[in-house]
C-alpha cells in the first residue's frame, strides 16, 4: 500500500511530500525523505521498548501506570518535561496533568531556542513563512545554523536552490551567505562564508546595524572580520529584494543568547526601512514549535509555567527543567519524547536520577535507564496520528501508516490514562 | 424536558420586552408561551438578568495572530490569573486569554456563539485546535 503526502516527523523543516509504502504491516521504502528521515521510517521498529516496567522489571500496563499516578499524586513538586518530539494530543494532556498535579511544565526549547523566544517577548520579530522564501528571497544568511547538516532539505525545498515565483532561475537568483565560528557544510556551498570569532556575534550584528543606519564606525575589525567585509554585508543586505535570516543554536546559546536574537532583531528592523528583510529560528525537534504553540494556548506562556500557585506562572531561570533539578527542587518527574539523561548538565542529570522518574518513549535511551517507571508508546506521524506545527508556524497533520507493537498506545492515550487515574486516585 | 426560568427581568428585542419581570418557559429545546407540566424543572432567577445568547460575529479568540499576542505578553498575564477550580482550568485573561478562560469569559457575559474573523488557509488546522480548547460557546471561523 502506497501512502503519499506522507509528513516527516523529524526535524522543524516537516517535510510533507513523502511517499511511503507500505507491506505486511512493514515500512517497504520511503520516497522523498532525507537521510536522517529514510533512517527514522525504516529503522523505527529497531532498538524498541515493547514491555512497560517497574524498576526494570516487566509489569503490565495498567499496573505501570497506577504506580506513575502513584508518584505523581505523592509528589510535591514534579516536573513534567520533554514534548518536542510527539503530537499536539499529547502536549495538551501534558499541560492538563502538570496543572491538575500542582508541578512545573517545560519543553525542550529551554534548551534551544528559549532565548529567541524571550527576545520576540522584548522586541517583537519580523516573521514569515517558508513558502515566502521561496518565491521571494534573493539573499539568505545562515547565521550559526548549518541546514546541510541538521535541517537537509530545507536548502532544496525552500531556500537554496528551489524556483520561486520571483526567483525564478533558484539558485543562481539567491545569494546564500553564513556566518558561523567554523566552516560547516552550509558554509562550503555558500557564495559567502564570513568565519567569526566565538561569541563576538552580538557585537557583529550591532556593528551591522549601525552600518545600515548610516552611522561610521572607528574599529578596524570586528568578530575577526575586516570592517571592509562588514562593510560589504551591510550594502549587500540593503540591496537585497527580500532578504531573509535563518539562525540556529550558534546565535542563541552562545555568549549573548537572547540579547544575540534582540540585536538580530534590531539589526533586521533597521534594514526594514529600507527593503523588506524577516528572520527564521531553525527549529530543531519536529514538533518543538507546536509544544509552544500549544502551551501558549492554554496557558499563556510558552515554556517554563509553574501551577504550585494553581494558575499558571512564567519564569524562565527559575521554572525551567534544567534549574528546577539543579536546585534539587523537583521530587517526580514524567518525561515525555525526550532525553534529559543524556543531555542535561551533571547536576540536573544527577538530580533526575536520585528522584522517581515516568518516562514514555519508543527506544532505549539513558533516560529510560534512570527511570522508575518505563511506558513504550507508538512513534507519532508513523504509529499515531496528530498535529505538528513546523518551524514557521504551519500546522500540518501527521498520519498513522502502520499499527503499533500489541499494547502499545500512543503518548496521548498513555498520559489520559495517566490523567483518568490521577483525577480518580483524588475521589 | 421543560423548564421555567421564573422571576428574571426579561430583555428581548425582538419583542419589544425591556426588563420586565416574567417566568420563561421551555419546551422540548424552544421558549412556549406557558406550560401546566408539574415535573417541569423550576430556575428562580430573582434579581437576575434574561436575555437571549449574545453573540459576537467578529472577534479574534483563536489562532496564530491572538497565539502571537499571548506570547509577546507574559506581563499581562501576570495582571489577571485564573486558579484551576473543580471543575475549571486554570489560566490568564487581561489582553489575549488563554482559550479556557476565553470560553468562561464570554459565558460569564451572556454570549453563547461567537466567530472567529481571521482564519488565514493555511493556519485553518490551528484555527480548529484553539476552537476545540475554548468550553461552553458555540464557535466558527471565517477565512
Amino acid at each position: 500500500m502506497q501512502h503519499t503526502d506522507i509528513v516527516c516527523p523529524f526535524c522543524g523543516c516537516l517535510c510533507d511530500d513523502l511517499e511511503v509504502t507500505i507491506k505486511d504491516g512493514h515500512i517497504e521504502s520511503v520516497k522523498n525523505a532525507c537521510t536522517i528521515s529514510q533512517s527514522k521510517f525504516m529503522n523505527h521498529h529497531e532498538n524498541r521498548i515493547t514491555v512497560s516496567t517497574i524498576n526494570g522489571k516487566e509489569t503490565e500496563l495498567e499496573k505501570t501506570v497506577e504506580k506513575a499516578v502513584e508518584i505523581l499524586a505523592s509528589a510535591r513538586r514534579p516536573l513534567i518535561y520533554g514534548l518536542s518530539s510527539t503530537e499536539c494530543g499529547a502536549i495538551s494532556k501534558a499541560v492538563e496533568i502538570a496543572e491538575y498535579t500542582g508541578g512545573v511544565l517545560d519543553n525542550t526549547s529551554s534548551v534551544c531556542h528559549g532565548p529567541t523566544i524571550l527576545a520576540l517577548q522584548q522586541v517583537g520579530e519580523s516573521k514569515t513563512m517558508l513558502g515566502e522564501v521561496k518565491n521571494r528571497a534573493d539573499l539568505v544568511i545562515f547565521w550559526g545554523s548549518n541546514p546541510t547538516e541538521a535541517h537537509l532539505r530545507h536548502i532544496v525545498r525552500y531556500s537554496v536552490t528551489p524556483k520561486g515565483m520571483y526567483i525564478r532561475e533558484g539558485k543562481k537568483d539567491r545569494k546564500i551567505v553564513v556566518v558561523d565560528v567554523r566552516e560547516t557544510r552550509t558554509a562550503k556551498m555558500a557564495d559567502k562564508f564570513l568565519k567569526i570569532d566565538h561569541n563576538k556575534d552580538f557585537e557583529l550584528l550591532l556593528a551591522l546595524r549601525a552600518l545600515v543606519r548610516g552611522e561610521k564606525l572607528e574599529a578596524k575589525e570586528i568578530a575577526g572580520l575586516p570592517i571592509e567585509e562588514i562593510k560589504k554585508l551591510a550594502e549587500e543586505m540593503e540591496k537585497a529584494k527580500f532578504g531573509v535570516v535563518f539562525f540556529g543554536l550558534g546565535l542563541t546559546q552562545s555568549d549573548g543568547r537572547h540579547m544575540n536574537i534582540d540585536a538580530a532583531v534590531g539589526l533586521v528592523s533597521e534594514l526594514n526601512r529600507k527593503t523588506k528583510f524577516v528572520l527564521t529560528p531553525m527549529r530543531g525537534h519536529y514538533n518543538v514549535s507546536g509544544a509552544n504553540t500549544v502551551t501558549t494556548w492554554q496557558t499563556g506562556y510558552p515554556y517554563a509555567v509553574d501551577f504550585s500557585t494553581g494558575y499558571p506562572r512564567y519564569n524562565p531561570g527559575e521554572f525551567t527543567a534544567i534549574d528546577v533539578l539543579s536546585r534539587e527542587e523537583a521530587d517526580a518527574a514524567l518525561i515525555i519524547a525526550s532525553d534529559p539523561g543524556a543531555t542535561f548538565p551533571k547536576d540536573a542529570a544527577k538530580h533526575l536520577a536520585q528522584i522517581p522518574v515516568i518516562t514514555l518513549d519508543q527506544k532505549h535511551t539513558p533516560t529510560t535507564m534512570l527511570s522508575e517507571v518505563v511506558i513504550p508508546v507508538a512513534t507519532a506521524g508513523i504509529e499515531a496520528e496528530g498535529t505538528a506545527y513546523r518551524m514557521d508556524g504551519v500546522p500540518l497533520k501527521l498520519s498513522k501508516i502502520i499499527d503499533p507493537i500489541e499494547g502499545v498506545y500512543s503518548d496521548r492515550e498513555v498520559l489520559d490514562m495517566i490523567l483518568t487515574g490521577l483525577k480518580e486516585a483524588k475521589q | 424536558m421543560t423548564l421555567v426560568i421564573k422571576n428574571g427581568y426579561v430583555y428581548d428585542p425582538l419583542t419589544g420586552i425591556n426588563g420586565e419581570q416574567k417566568d420563561i418557559f421551555i419546551k422540548e429545546g424552544k421558549i412556549v408561551e406557558e406550560t401546566s407540566e408539574k415535573d417541569a424543572k423550576v430556575i428562580d432567577v430573582e434579581g437576575k438578568t434574561v436575555m437571549p445568547g449574545g453573540v459576537d460575529l467578529h472577534s479574534h479568540i483563536a489562532g496564530s495572530k491572538i497565539n502571537i499576542g499571548r506570547l509577546l505578553r507574559p506581563e499581562d498575564h501576570r495582571k489577571d490569573v485564573v486558579r484551576r477550580g473543580k471543575n475549571t482550568r486554570g489560566g490568564v485573561g487581561y489582553s489575549c486569554p488563554s482559550t479556557f478562560i476565553t470560553g468562561y469569559r464570554y459565558a460569564e457575559m451572556g454570549y453563547t456563539s461567537v466567530m472567529e474573523a481571521a482564519m488565514p488557509p493555511i493556519g485553518a488546522r490551528h484555527v480548529h485546535e484553539e476552537l476545540n480548547d475554548i468550553p461552553i460557546i458555540d464557535k466558527a471561523a471565517f477565512t
